[in-house]
């Protein structure tokens, strides 16, 4: 079966369980290690991060279709990518600041900062890799953010029950954070198999 | 590490300039979150708590209070005085708390020692585990602390 | 061949990119020009969106109180937003209980104008004015503690009731990058209305204290606004009980000024407490007027004096003096001003000698 046969709810769903962003392919770790101290900050800043894969996932799908295959520019990709990120974030904060003012005031730095958050141009890549149609890039884009965004609630869920345990003192901060994630990355190892979608 | 956003604003508003002179972070170079587990962790070591601290100071302050300005002894070990200046002074980690500018001055009658802090460093250390940054000038080491206010075990004893 | 295409293709979709972004920009930034109406039409204002409600009032003249020049720490600036702000924003939530919020209360320093609202304000604050103000001169009462004199510009009064306070506007310097400002009690007469006096302690470590003590001289430029505050006489024409510590003493003494001044049929104790006696001032002009007008009693008193000081006033804490002193607390009414301990204290030992609660007075800074 070749890819672009793949059902997009199947990819929907093996990005969120065998494919993970954060668990299985370690990508966007910067934000996720430093926003997951606070339950409801963490999912703030997934649903941003959500939103944004989406939009970028569709976008930069067309650029690929329509400028980057066509002018044969397919060296230029990774700068062209970053670009139209950088512009797709930037007027999603504008929109923020305009509709949804609380929480833009909640994720401050952070939302800027999902421009180099490596998930971002990753998923670009692998729809380009995968050669995905646009539904599909649409769905994978979709549940990517769903599952960086579960596994940041999930880190910051283990991380505030924890905060009032004693620790060894090497580990505080981002040595614990990588132990949890290490073994939920275990756990999340349990689930492949159940779907192939490269 | 990058802290939460909220965190970083609570530490710009500590720089100095913002809410006093010469901030609350001193030469500390650390992010604020690093400041406060390290400190955490040096209060937990010492088998205390924040708030039983506090309670030690508060305990001293309110017998400042007493002398108006005049020296007060209390149970034969310290001697505490407090000056006190009008308007109030908000707390840096937005919690709506405003202190009042006081400080107390202790000294310890057996050692000679003196101690002084606000009653913004009570709330900071009772609510948030704070203790100021390194070389600022009310920055009260915890392991100092205790051992100026008895020693863990009458801390411990106390609340 | 290749460059030329990679150089223009990267610059066109840089351009368009660009282009993109500057037209969110002007759709979803850009909020015109908006209206604000205060006490049911009693002022319209036409402001341009986009800054805070505290910022667009302040630049219209309009000032609402607030000490922490918009960080959101000092919960001084709230006003009741009957329309137009926009949900709840979380830098607002610590300052605001549930039933603030249900009136409508809002932080003025928080709410962006994005386009027409409806506020209200107290009465009180379209009286208040910014004054550019020059000091003539600088007295230096005490190791810690300044009296500034500053003068109006030319043609321009202040009107204001003894007890009142300004707000007094520091510059920035050394590591203060801000201009802050904090509330100061005017200690001079209203009738001197070209002018006012101001008595400053140095706060240790305080923004604007530091700033008088430090930085300012005779000839400098000062921006103040006011007048603002509850504390003066409320007109009931009976006998004062007054009491003050150190910086405390200037809205008292504006009080007392004004009272002899008008020759008010009212009779005056004066209880100025200190520890020892470099903290006591200006005890030259209120022996001089205790002498000068039989209704006002002036009783210095020292907790704590020592031998140097060759103290042959009174002695103890100020409360005990005035416990002392009051004979019979009823019918009387108290102005007190100083720290916070002071006045707990003083309320404690005045409420104990028949002085009822609803007549003492005290200044509240926020």
């Amino acid at each position: 079966m070749s890819i672009q046969q793949i059902n997009p709810l199947v990819i929907f769903f093996a990005s969120i369980l065998t494919s993970n962003m954060i668990l299985s392919n370690f990508l966007g770790m910067c934000s996720y290690l430093s926003v997951s101290s606070e339950f409801k900050t963490a999912s703030g800043l997934g649903k941003a991060v959500t939103l944004v894969m989406v939009f970028t996932t569709a976008i930069n799908y067309l650029v690929y279709r329509y400028v980057i295959e066509p002018l044969d520019l397919v060296y230029l990709q990774y700068i062209i990518f970053i670009m139209v990120i950088a512009a797709l974030v930037q007027i999603i904060e504008m929109v923020m600041d305009r509709f949804l003012p609380d929480l833009h005031i909640k994720l401050g730095i952070f939302l800027p900062l999902i421009t180099v958050n490596c998930a971002i141009l990753g998923i670009t890549l692998f729809m380009v890799i995968r050669q995905y149609t646009f539904v599909q890039s649409i769905f994978f884009g979709i549940g990517s953010g769903v599952g960086w965004w579960l596994a940041i609630i999930a880190l910051a869920a283990i991380r505030e029950k924890m905060a009032k345990t004693k620790l060894p003192r090497g580990l505080e901060g981002p040595g614990i954070s990588f132990i949890i994630t290490g073994i939920m990355a275990l756990a999340f190892i349990g689930f492949s198999g159940i779907f192939t979608i490269s | 590490m990058k802290q939460s956003p909220n965190l970083q604003d609570i530490q710009d508003a500590m720089k100095p300039g913002s809410l006093s002179a010469e901030g609350f972070l001193g030469t500390d170079d650390r992010s604020l979150s690093d400041i406060l587990q390290a400190d955490q962790q040096a209060v937990r070591r010492m088998g205390v708590t924040h708030q039983a601290i506090a309670a030690a100071m508060r305990r001293l302050t309110e017998t400042a209070k007493t002398g108006l300005g005049k020296p007060v002894e209390l149970d034969g070990l310290y001697e505490a005085t407090d000056d006190e200046f009008m308007g109030r002074m908000p707390c840096p980690f937005r919690d709506n708390f405003k202190a009042e500018k006081r400080t107390t001055t202790v000294r310890n009658l057996a050692t000679g020692q003196t101690m002084a802090w606000s009653d913004l460093n009570i709330h900071m250390i009772e609510a948030h585990g704070f203790y100021e940054g390194f070389g600022s000038h009310y920055r009260l080491e915890p392991a100092a602390l205790v051992d100026f206010l008895g020693g863990s075990e009458r801390l411990r004893t106390q609340s | 061949m290749a460059i030329l295409t990679t150089i223009l293709s990267v610059s066109a979709i840089s351009g368009v990119l660009a282009l993109v972004i500057i037209l969110a920009e002007h759709f979803l930034n850009n909020y015109g020009e908006c209206e604000i109406n205060i006490n049911n039409g009693q002022k319209i204002l036409k402001v341009e969106g986009g800054s805070t409600l505290l910022s667009s009032l302040a630049a219209q003249k309009i000032f609402i109180p607030s000490a922490c020049g918009g960080k959101a720490t000092c919960g001084l600036c709230k006003v009741i937003v009957k329309s137009g702000a926009g949900p709840l924003l979380p830098t607002e939530e610590p300052y605001l209980n549930a039933q603030q919020r249900q009136q409508g209360y809002r932080m003025a320093c928080q709410v962006k104008v994005k386009g027409n609202l409806e506020i209200e304000v107290p009465d009180e604050l379209f009286n208040i004015r910014e004054f550019n103000t020059t000091i003539e001169s600088i007295t230096q009462w005490t190791h810690d503690i300044k009296g500034l004199r500053l003068k109006l510009p030319p043609g321009e009064t202040i009107t204001f009731k003894a007890g009142q306070y300004v707000n007094f506007y520091s510059k920035p310097y050394a590591k203060v990058k801000e201009s802050v400002f904090r509330a100061y009690s005017i200690s001079s007469a209203p009738s001197d209305n070209q002018a006012i006096e101001l008595i400053i302690r140095q706060v240790p470590e305080g923004l604007c204290s530091t700033y008088v003590h430090t930085m300012l001289k005779e000839g400098d430029s000062v921006t103040i606004s006011g007048p603002y505050g509850e504390f003066h006489l409320h007109g009931e024409n009976r006998n004062l009980i007054m009491i003050a510590g150190g910086s405390g003493l200037a809205p008292i003494r504006s009080l007392v000024l004004d009272i002899l001044e008008k020759e008010l049929d009212l009779d005056m104790t004066f209880f100025f407490g200190a520890v020892t006696k470099r903290d006591l001032f200006n005890l030259d002009e209120l022996n001089d007027l205790q002498a000068r007008h039989p209704n006002f009693h002036f009783v210095p008193a020292l907790s704590k004096p020592l031998p140097e000081d060759n103290w042959e006033g009174e002695v103890g804490l100020i409360t005990d003096v005035v416990g002392r002193h009051i004979g019979s607390g009823e019918n009387k009414e108290a102005y007190l001003c100083g720290s916070p301990g002071m006045i707990n204290a003083c309320i404690q030992v005045l409420t104990k000698n028949g002085v009822t609660e609803d007549r003492i007075y005290y200044d509240k800074f926020a």
